[in-house]
């Protein structure tokens, strides 16, 4: 499970996470707050994909920082630029070849992106890229999905089929969304992001 | 009409102006430091054509020149390929309603502008041939002159560097003629040549590289591909690499002499700020796609390693050329190698100030030669 243990990241003067302590315990959650409060920033946190000022966040006890620990996380978020010079296929087969996961051919149909594959990521559109965000997120069957507004740009097909495959995933799940379809389902346990914080104040 | 061409022409002068940050460092460090020799250097290859020119030069000779000047055209060219042809607006060129004609002939004219001199200077010289029979006996260089034409063509059109006509070709020409000398004329050398390169203007027989059904599996193919996509600045370095070394070459052996220690290490010092500056494109990279590289699972220093190994590869050619073609002391040509990985680990730690200490350093090794 992921646990932050006083975990402070501030951007210039601003602290958007000051010394929170939290324990994600439950295996479904919907993070909610404000635009701009700091919600993906602690999806990037909790990914290991930026740098705390302090404290630490680990899952399953070990670093999100480790390569190892790496391995069991999985994130969609608008915010993570892919190289935008690969085809999808190129994108998802370098994923793949590093998870050591076959390639996920399923849930590529699933999502209708077949078409997409040999499309340069720069041409793609926004649901499609959204689409490439969920995929690489997926493919490996992370033990914890961290999603970033997962369903915004998506078709009604695939946004169906998103929820329903997030509700039977056997692995943690944490979203961060305005949706209803996550704020009032009663799988997720809603966290306001304002909570978190112990000091939200200006430094 | 002259509306279209003066809104390619600003885009020309935009582009360009986009273009000259990336080596703008570069740039201020060689030109305070080298401002003669840069212009000079320039010179060189116009010079070169003195030697292509004449008919009795010997054949490995022919083809080492004719192709370093095409390689540093084409570089010349390839640099400004986006702003020629304003790829980045090809959208919008593409919805004005302006002829083919039109369009193609702006695209003749920047394509001039862009190559200017070393472009022109050939197809100049030929205005120069005094009678129709001078011109038929030493018909090589009016083949040449075309060659040159075909540079311009691919370094617009082709997508991939064109190995065929500017690495296999002339090896093979080399090895196969240039052992005996006399056994072709240079008007049949020239004549394959250009044969090759009008075949691969059509046909480009290595695009695969760029293929996009190549299978990523490792992370140096991803750096490849992206090097590949946007090759102005690697080329730039290869482009300025080739021609101050080449600058080198044509001084010594107008001089007859090998350059002595002291001028080594200082040559050595500016080529490896020129080439070791490759790393402010790598760092450039680690920003923008920050968050995506720091999910993956390689280590950043592996990353690192792999990332500099073109330089250290032009580092490496260098050497080589250095020591056989230049006679520099092999004690001096080991500095190279170490001097670029000063100033890629100085471009990393300390970013618009990384000259200082591959400066310092070689100051240190001026002051104890």
């Amino acid at each position: 499970m992921l646990v932050l243990n006083n975990v402070s990241k501030f951007y210039q003067k601003n602290a958007v996470l000051n010394d929170v302590t939290y324990h994600f315990d439950c295996l479904k959650y919907c993070i909610v707050g404000p635009n701009g409060i700091g919600k993906t920033t602690l999806l990037m946190l909790a990914a290991g994909l930026e740098d705390l000022n302090c404290g630490d966040i680990v899952f399953n006890d070990e670093s999100v920082y480790l390569t190892e620990t790496k391995r069991h996380l999985g994130i969609s978020s608008d915010k993570i630029k892919l190289p935008d010079f690969l085809t999808a296929q190129q994108l998802l087969d370098f994923h793949c070849s590093q998870h050591n996961c076959p390639f996920p051919i399923i849930l590529i149909d699933r999502l209708g992106f077949r078409a997409q594959l040999a499309t340069q990521i720069s041409a793609l559109s926004l649901g499609s890229l959204k689409k490439i965000s969920l995929l690489l997120a997926l493919a490996h069957e992370p033990k914890c999905l961290l999603l970033d507004e997962p369903t915004t740009g998506l078709d009604n097909n695939s946004r169906e089929w998103l929820l329903d495959f997030l509700h039977q995933y056997q692995g943690q799940v944490i979203v961060t969304s305005h949706e209803t379809i996550f704020t009032e389902n009663t799988h997720y346990k809603l966290v306001e992001f304002e909570q978190l914080n112990k000091f939200s104040e200006t430094i | 009409m002259y509306k279209y061409s003066l809104v390619r022409g600003k885009i020309y002068y935009h582009e360009l102006k986009q273009l000259l940050p990336s080596v703008a460092n570069l740039l201020a460090f060689l030109l305070s430091i080298l401002y003669l020799a840069i212009s000079a250097s320039i010179l060189t290859a116009l010079i070169s054509l003195s030697v292509i020119a004449d008919i009795d030069t010997s054949i490995e000779q022919r083809i080492i020149y004719q192709v370093g000047y095409s390689v540093l055209l084409y570089f010349l060219i390839r640099i400004q390929k986006s702003a020629i042809l304003g790829l980045n607006y090809k959208h919008y060129l593409a919805s004005l309603p302006a002829p083919k004609r039109l369009k193609h002939t702006n695209t003749v004219i920047l394509t001039v502008v862009a190559g200017n001199l070393p472009l022109l200077a050939p197809l100049f010289l030929l205005m120069f041939t005094p009678s129709l029979s001078t011109f038929i006996n030493q018909l090589h260089f009016p083949i040449f002159a075309i060659s040159i034409l075909m540079v311009a063509l691919i370094s617009l059109k082709n997508k991939t560097f064109p190995w065929l006509s500017f690495v296999f070709t002339p090896l093979v020409l080399v090895f196969v003629f240039g052992v005996e000398d006399g056994s072709v004329s240079p008007m049949s050398i020239n004549s394959i040549w250009l044969f090759i390169m009008v075949v691969e203007t059509y046909y480009e027989p290595l695009s695969f590289i760029t293929d996009k059904s190549l299978r990523i599996k490792l992370y140096w193919q991803i750096r490849w591909i992206a090097i590949i996509r946007k090759p102005a600045s690697i080329l730039t370095r290869i482009f300025l690499s080739g021609l101050f070394i080449g600058m080198a070459a044509y001084v010594q052996n107008k001089m007859g002499q090998v350059a002595n220690d002291y001028l080594q290490v200082l040559f050595i010092w500016v080529l490896s700020i020129l080439i070791g500056s490759y790393q402010f494109d790598n760092e450039k990279f680690y920003l923008q796609y920050q968050y995506y590289l720091n999910g993956l699972l390689n280590r950043a220093g592996l990353r690192y390693c792999l990332d500099i190994s073109p330089v250290i590869c032009i580092t490496l050619i260098s050497c080589i050329v250095l020591y056989l073609w230049l006679h520099f002391t092999l004690n001096l040509i080991v500095l190279l190698p170490l001097e670029v990985l000063v100033t890629i680990i100085c471009v990393s730690k300390f970013h618009r100030n990384f000259f200082i200490i591959p400066s310092l350093l070689s100051g240190f090794l001026l002051y104890t030669q």
